[in-house]
């Protein structure tokens, strides 16, 4: 007997893309802050991510993620062919969560791709995609910490000692603050440090 | 003289410096460089291609080979081809979807080859000789 399936058991992007669009088919495209909540909840992505937890959560999407050394230019790359998903993401990242933000750019690059497919893309013809997924990598990376600020509230309500609590809140605002922070400014940094980087480089004739 | 020149605007601008910044940095005149870029002047001398290579970050001898004082190599130029081919071959695919996160918009020849080899490896296709 030949099961009937809509495809997407191979191809979670799919499935997501086909989801988001049933949910926002009124006011469509949605925001990139609206993409990227739906996003996160989807892909169980976590603000502190390790290479290995990137990888393992890339795999449940069947999508293969690898770290490799790549030109300084260049912090990821993306593929689709048939159903083989490809992320490549640079060794040498050197921002604090460039990983992660590379990873989010590199699937939000993809998303487009899958909603271009489904004739629902997001973006006008003055839009770039490159600017795009930047904006939605920020705001993926927003969207984990917004997340998990319930749960690292609790842990800190849970401290017995007053003074220890306090200190518990003070050092977790200012935890988030940076992190918040480190979102969007994260382009930027990229760009002054790659600037010495080639300051620094010795010239090869 | 033109090809030369548009080549070494399109240096200027992926550095994303001002005439005026490169003749700080190169000690060339700004005046010179843009009638160098607009096709005006013949391509400097080497000593002044050593110093604007040091600006743009590019190896001098690519600027000599780009100005004509020097052959490329004919095995490098083989290979530069061989790769830009198949580059154009990856790029114009519409079985194959790609997609980067780059600084600038300049593709380097090792990007290139790169992106190359990333085709090769889902499609199981051979498009790059091994040596």
């Amino acid at each position: 007997m030949e099961l009937l399936t809509d495809g997407t058991e191979n191809n979670p992007l799919l499935g997501f893309c086909l989801a988001v669009i049933s949910r926002h088919a009124k006011k469509w495209p949605p925001t990139e802050q609206v993409l990227a909540d739906e996003f996160v909840d989807w892909f169980g992505a976590n603000s502190l991510m390790t290479p290995t937890a990137m990888r393992k959560l890339c795999g449940s999407k069947k999508i293969n993620l690898s770290f490799v050394p790549l030109s300084p230019e260049l912090h990821g790359f993306n593929c689709s062919f048939r159903d083989k998903n490809e992320i490549v993401i640079s060794e040498h990242e050197m921002a604090p969560f460039g990983h992660v933000h590379t990873l989010f750019h590199e699937l939000r690059e993809m998303l487009e791709r899958t909603f271009v497919e489904l004739g629902r893309g997001t973006l006008t013809p003055k839009e770039s995609l490159e600017a795009t997924a930047e904006e939605f990598a920020m705001a993926a990376r927003m969207a984990t910490v917004t997340r998990e600020l319930p749960g690292y509230v609790e842990m800190v309500n849970n401290i017995e000692k007053n003074w220890h609590r306090y200190c518990g809140y003070a050092l977790l605002i200012v935890l988030v603050l940076a992190y918040l922070f480190s979102c969007v400014s994260l382009p930027q940094y990229e760009d002054t440090i790659s600037e010495a980087r080639n300051q620094r480089r010795p010239h090869i004739a | 003289m033109e090809s030369f020149g548009s080549y070494m605007r399109q240096l200027r601008k992926f550095k994303g410096l001002t005439l005026k910044q490169v003749e700080t940095q190169a000690k060339v005149s700004n005046a010179y460089i843009s009638q160098i870029e607009r096709g005006l002047r013949k391509p400097p001398h080497p000593d002044i291609l050593k110093r604007l290579a040091k600006t743009y970050d590019v190896p001098h001898r690519e600027l000599l080979v780009v100005a004509g004082y020097l052959e490329e190599d004919s095995a490098e130029t083989a290979k530069r081809r061989e790769i830009e081919e198949a580059y154009e071959h990856v790029r114009t695919d519409p079985t194959f979807k790609q997609g980067t996160r780059l600084k600038g918009t300049h593709v380097s020849l090792e990007m290139k080859r790169f992106i190359v080899e990333m085709y090769e490896k889902l499609t199981q296709r051979n498009l790059l000789k091994r040596a």
